[in-house]
């Protein structure tokens, strides 16, 4: 979506649109509605596009469903071409060599710890750390660098590096890996990569622990943050889902999808196999993405709390639906969030971001235990399929949520019917709500917006890990953000641009 | 309920945008001042693309920057030998040997129609190039190159047998042109095929004639 900054639309009603917002996946667009004393009556967080994957995959060998999905997203590819090669392995009946499972799952560690740490630093990190006042010139990750110290900062752009070289070690292609097949992956690693990759995973640990005491150091010992963090204009009252394992632990590659409700409580726990029987989908006419909500409850619009079909994903939901993180060093963090923001669960929509810390430490504790793994090494990686294929459904947990991929093949292994549920959708309705929540606790009475204030509503999405742009289009605070100011006679009075 | 061009809430309107029915290439909507191939380009090429801007060594506009003049099997380096094979495999079904070249194995590589200059990730861990650099110098249809290579290297020249081996793999069209149709010759698969050269049979044979056609109606 391209807006002309130039041009100068006659506005029709009193609102406030932002549009094109960016940092999240594909496109996005806000609009505000405020009421005769300047008080937002409505928010809508539109998604103005399509891609048509799910269409134009059909008639195409199946298995190449695990090269062309990743193309969905140029940030988070893995997390696709995981659940495309799981939900292969149901289509062709084929059980990968555990050591297949454990390379998948090893690439996808060291995918989460840079993923994680992308958002940390890049997107979310400027706004407590440069602060969410501060100049967008000052408010990116060059920003961020300064105030941290050059130390750290190439500790983080060494880290994302060094994990993407992991990704590539297995998948071939550092972007986009391809090594996924149904039965297993594509080639074994050899003693000289798993000295690299546990090498690597150690310093990732450490890389985890740092990144957890600046948000102590920056985050939480300023009491400004901790109150917007926990205060009312970013809260919500919803369900939770994520994967866990035999232990209701976290898991991101695989296990049983689980829900609890807003007290905590396991309201569901099913196969992913399993998911279109609690997973519905609502359509509205002003928005191309489908809003998922919880089946046994039903769609009750926009709204939070127990009666609500609306649920979210992700990592604050992760934890909050799990009992606790698989590895030590995560679960002592696990157990420090939720003492300090008072149990679970937590329904603080900006300790989303400390709980992503605390995965991404999850993620390289895992890298180490896998690397250390005596059957890592084991040529076996490859299950020939036998069997006539058929339907198949692969679920991982993507760094912004339960990703459920879903194919019906026909008996040649052609694609005939594809349904994806990517974690911005299970999000949608969680995002909509915060938006118009913040908007509402931060517009009144038709206040001049600053870039402050618009920066605290992006806040509201921005938490939910919205992927970004930033590494093939622009850096991190060069927003083509506009938005436009009008008052009831639907004069505009301002308009704010970024970029 | 389906998604709506125009739809009025309570508060006013909102509008979504409306789809085209052609999928265009860039440099078919806007100027493009260079081409960086690949999805995506490899660091290397894009720290040496960055490299060159800096220091203003870039070639006249409209040239492809970061990449290679030849194609991705330069960049492989596994054995090639004798290109005859009597039938193609799907990835799956074959565990191929990772030192000798995949299409010499009946693994479809779209290493001889793809540019280089990516050093041949995918064939690293043993998958075939399925063509994300774009078509190599002076080659317009990425697609039309990879068959004409896969066509040529079938050992046989029974029509049956061809349309056996071709018919291995399912949509060889999509297969072939995996990436940059809309900037092929062919453009659009047209969903009535009619019109194919006499006496040629088969799944690639059809496929061949529907890119001869549409070849001839390109000025």
């Amino acid at each position: 979506m391209s807006i002309d900054p130039t041009s100068e639309a006659i506005p029709t009603e009193r609102r406030i649109t932002i549009d094109p917002i960016t940092r999240l996946e594909g496109h996005g667009r806000i609009e505000i509605f405020l009421d005769q004393e300047g008080d937002v009556e409505n928010a809508y967080f539109q998604v103005p596009e399509l891609r048509g994957f799910e269409k134009f995959c059909e008639g195409r060998p199946v298995e190449d469903l695990a090269i062309i999905t990743p193309r969905i997203c140029g940030v988070c590819p893995e997390a696709h071409h995981m659940a495309s090669t799981k939900a292969l392995d149901a289509v062709f009946k084929v059980d990968p060599p555990p050591v297949a499972k454990k390379l998948r799952e090893l690439l996808y560690s060291a995918f989460y710890v840079a993923d994680h740490a992308t958002h940390f630093y890049a997107l979310s990190g400027p706004d407590f750390v440069v602060g969410p006042d501060a100049s967008p010139a000052e408010r990116n990750i060059i920003g961020l660098v300064h105030k941290v110290g050059l130390e750290i900062g190439g500790e983080v752009l060494k880290h994302l590096e060094l994990c993407h070289d992991v990704v590539a070690m297995i998948g071939g292609k550092y972007i986009h890996p391809v090594c996924g097949l149904p039965g297993g992956v594509s080639k074994p690693i050899t003693e000289e990569d798993r000295v690299k990759i546990e090498e690597i995973g150690r310093s990732a640990v450490e890389f985890g622990k740092l990144s957890l005491k600046i948000l102590d150091d920056v985050v939480l010992a300023n009491k400004a943050y901790v109150d917007m963090i926990v205060g009312d204009t970013f809260t919500h009252k919803t369900y939770y889902m994520g994967l866990v394992d035999a232990n209701n632990k976290v898991n991101f590659y695989d296990g049983m999808l689980r829900v609890v409700d807003p007290e905590g409580k396991e309201f569901a726990k099913f196969a992913p196999s399993e998911y279109l029987e609690h997973i519905a989908e609502h359509v509205e006419p002003w928005t191309y993405l489908k809003f998922p909500y919880l089946k046994k409850l039903g769609w009750k619009g926009l709204v939070d709390g127990k009666d609500s079909g609306v649920y979210r994903v992700a990592p604050l939901a992760r934890l909050n639906a799990a009992d606790g993180m698989a590895t030590p060093l995560a679960q002592a963090e696990y157990e420090r969030m939720y003492s300090t923001l008072g149990g679970k669960p937590v329904h603080a929509t900006l300790a989303m971001h400390w709980a992503r810390l605390i995965e991404l430490l999850h993620a390289a504790e895992r890298m180490v235990e896998l690397a250390t793994d005596p059957e890592i090494t084991n040529p076996n990686v490859r299950t020939i399929p036998s069997a006539t294929p058929g339907e198949g459904i692969g679920v991982v947990e993507a760094p912004r949520g339960v990703l459920i991929h879903h194919y019906h093949a026909d008996e040649r292994g052609v694609a005939r019917k594809i349904n994806l549920i990517v974690g911005t959708a299970h999000n949608y309705a969680g995002i909509a709500m915060s938006i118009k929540k913040a908007s509402q606790g931060l517009i009144k009475k038709g206040a001049v917006v600053t870039e402050g204030l618009l920066n605290r509503i992006e806040m509201a999405f921005r938490a939910y890990d919205p992927c970004l742009a930033c590494a093939t289009h622009s850096l991190p605070g060069q927003m083509p953000l506009i938005v436009s100011i009008y008052d009831a006679e639907g004069k505009m009075v301002q308009r704010l641009r970024r970029g | 309920m389906r998604p709506q061009l125009r739809c009025q809430v309570p508060e006013g309107e909102l509008t979504l945008p409306k789809f085209y029915d052609t999928v265009q290439t860039l440099a078919q909507v806007v100027p493009v001042e260079y081409f960086v191939p690949g999805c995506p380009p490899v660091k290397e090429q894009t720290e040496a693309v960055l490299q060159a801007v800096m220091e203003g060594r870039l070639p006249a506009p409209g040239s492809v920057v970061g990449a290679s003049d030849r194609t991705v099997c330069y960049d492989c380096t596994r054995i090639k030998e004798d290109k005859r094979i009597r039938g193609f495999y799907r990835p799956y079904e074959i565990v191929p040997d990772s030192s000798r070249c995949l299409l010499e194995q009946g693994i479809i590589c779209a290493g001889p129609a793809t540019r280089g200059g990516c050093g041949a990730p995918c064939l690293s861990v043993n998958m075939p190039c399925r063509g994300c650099y774009g078509p190599p110098p002076n080659v317009v249809d990425q697609g039309g190159k990879l068959l004409s290579a896969l066509a040529s290297i079938i050992d046989s020249q029974d029509p049956e047998e061809i349309e056996r081996v071709a018919d291995a793999i399912p949509d060889l069209l999509g297969t072939c042109y995996l990436f940059g149709l809309p900037a092929s010759l062919l453009r659009r698969v047209r969903q009535d095929r009619k019109a194919f050269p006499a006496g040629v049979t088969g799944e690639l044979a059809r496929e061949q004639g529907d890119l001869a056609v549409m070849t001839q109606r390109v000025p």
